[in-house]
């Protein structure tokens, strides 16, 4: 094997390949290789084939539980779309199990709330919802939560899965109020030029000819248009095309037809907020008149109920209610909801039980870079150096 | 060393078929617990078979998460006849299937094989890597069958009856596969080797 030749080391690559060549012959092709830059390069590609890609480590606890629960985010977003009839027979079903009523009279009085019809073929009437002319309609959904459609409003329920309710709204105004202990734990509002996704509030959705608007009352909103994502607060009003605050004053009336007092309203015209610095307009008072964060987590991705995941963060002790928050805080963070998740992370490195505490901190640094929070990212990574200095 | 070797603890015994389909029936009617139980004893082998199915690492972790959604999505169907491991193992070869085939629509509109077999350079630690890179071209370019059967008994190391129950063919089948895919393999390599001496 002294005369070595490009064509032997081609001949030869099958045998190569499935380890079949003796030692000396193959280190004859390998001091060939020495020599030739085609052989050198053709013996590599054989290696990288016979070696294959070096196997992945092994995940740890961390990577571990951030896997899953983003596999489980999928697995949910991945849930069959409801079709209409089986929809509708699901609407049905919400309907009869959770005994819902349905009021329909003119504006500011109520009849007799009347039992909805559960068969399936009456069913996609409870599917259609409606304001009769000059007149609202009250849609009572249990456990204090109910829409009222109002000004012409017509919609429809789009989606019934588990907790989550999708209504697609056409024209008008509809008023809401979500509390949480109900079948309904999660409301999205898809308006004509955004969707509106609320989670235990008190909200208004207006749908116009020129704009949709979008306000809220108690708690928070999330506002999405396409990739744009904005969180409307407490006295809020915000046109949904331009993603801009707008005064809120004349809106208040509206109130009236979800009950309860109508507080003052703190917002005024603003410019158009980013994504971002949305998350920093909102008023004070409304900061301080949010609700829990684990209310608004809905255990939308935890498969856990809110109250569940609320009383293991309140009520549990030690490492359970530490993993819980850490759980809401990376579930906030996957659904881009970024200063719950800071908030949630904040807590969370607050806390006695901080195995995580590497990871809460990088993601609290990410997130705040993306804010461009300059000197909040500063003081994490110093943080960071100081817990883990040997990083 | 056999007294060190003796006070090791036993390896943990791994779960009956009985309790496999236990779990699996749980998992599949939303119990949580299950869910985490089989993700958290599979990802490990799941995320290997992946990246050798892959060729590497790059989009692992989403197809590792996608592996498991259509499983858990399709767990009613296991019915216990076989290892959870393997069935799990079948699922990531149907993922990688799919991973792959869209790959290569995307690499061929970049027309990334022109690029990769003109930019070699194989003397330095880059050009080992970039070797490595192009040889899992190579074999991402393969049909799906041979290239299953070169990955599972050269890399998992599956002998031909193991690797041949994974797939569900015969172990003839499979040996079939394994020498076309070698021979296709080398022929990659001798085609580029001629490719990279015509350009230069």
């Amino acid at each position: 094997m002294n005369e070595i030749r490009c064509a032997h080391v081609d001949d030869a690559v099958d045998r190569l390949l499935a380890g079949t060549v003796p030692p000396d012959e193959d280190a004859c092709y390998r001091t060939h290789a020495t020599e030739c830059a085609s052989c050198s390069a053709l013996l590599l590609r054989v290696e990288g084939l016979v070696g294959g890609p070096p196997a992945p480590p092994e995940p740890d606890d961390l990577a571990r539980r951030r896997g899953f629960l983003a596999m489980e985010a999928k697995l949910r977003a991945a849930q069959p779309r409801i079709g209409w009839r089986p929809m509708a027979i699901a609407a049905a079903a919400v309907v009869a199990a959770l005994g819902i009523g349905l009021s329909v009279g003119s504006r500011g009085t109520t009849t007799e709330p009347a039992r909805i019809a559960t068969t399936p073929e009456t069913a996609v009437d409870v599917v259609r919802w409606s304001a009769p002319a000059g007149g609202s309609a009250t849609y009572d959904l249990g456990g204090g939560t109910r829409i009222v459609l109002s000004e012409g409003a017509s919609a429809r329920v789009s989606g019934v899965n588990g907790p989550n309710l999708d209504l697609t709204l056409a024209q008008g105004l509809l008023v809401g109020k979500l509390e949480h202990g109900g079948a309904i734990e999660r409301i999205t509002i898809h308006a004509p030029r955004g969707r509106v996704e609320v989670v235990g509030t008190v909200f208004a959705v207006r749908a116009e000819r020129e704009q949709d608007i979008v306000a809220v009352r108690e708690g928070v909103v999330r506002v999405r248009t396409g990739r744009t994502d904005v969180q409307v607060h407490a006295g809020q009003a915000l046109s949904i095309e331009t993603l801009s605050l707008v005064d809120a004053t004349p809106l208040a009336p509206m109130w009236s037809l979800i009950g309860g007092q109508t507080p003052q309203t703190t917002a005024s015209l603003v410019a158009a907020p980013t994504p971002e610095t949305a998350l920093d307009v909102r008023p004070q008072a409304a900061v301080a008149a949010r609700p829990p964060i684990v209310a608004t987590v809905n255990g939308v991705n935890t498969g856990e109920t809110p109250l569940a995941l609320k009383l293991r963060i309140a009520g549990g002790k030690g490492q359970a209610a530490a993993d819980a928050r850490f759980d809401a805080a990376q579930i906030l963070e996957q659904e881009g909801r970024a200063a719950e998740a800071l908030r949630q992370y904040d807590l969370y490195l607050a806390g006695d039980d901080t195995r995580f505490a590497r990871g809460a901190l990088r993601a609290s640094i990410q997130i705040n870079r993306r804010l461009g929070r300059t000197s909040e990212v500063e003081r994490l990574e110093a943080e960071l150096l100081r817990r883990f200095p040997q990083r | 060393m056999i007294a060190a070797l003796k006070s090791m603890p036993p390896p943990p015994a791994l779960p009956s078929r009985a309790e496999e389909a236990d779990v699996a029936r749980r998992a599949s009617g939303g119990d949580r617990t299950a869910i985490r139980m089989i993700y958290d004893r599979h990802v490990g082998a799941m995320r290997r078979h992946l990246s050798f199915l892959l060729g590497g690492d790059s989009e692992l972790d989403d197809a590792v998460q996608t592996a498991f959604v259509r499983a858990f999505q399709s767990l009613d169907r296991f019915r216990g006849d076989c290892a959870l491991s393997t069935w799990l193992h079948r699922i990531a070869i149907n993922e990688a299937r799919m991973i792959v085939r869209s790959r290569i629509r995307r690499e061929r509109r970049e027309d990334v094989a022109g690029q990769r077999a003109l930019g070699l350079e194989p003397s330095s630690p880059e050009g080992r890597l970039a070797a490595r890179e192009v040889a899992m071209h190579l074999l991402r370019d393969m049909p799906d069958r041979e290239r299953e059967a070169f990955v599972l008994c050269q890399y998992e190391e599956l002998t031909l009856e193991e690797a041949a129950s994974v797939i569900g063919v015969p172990s003839t089948t499979l040996s079939s596969r394994l020498q076309r895919a070698r021979q296709k393999l080398a022929e990659g390599v001798r085609e580029m080797r001629s490719t990279v001496r015509g350009a230069s």
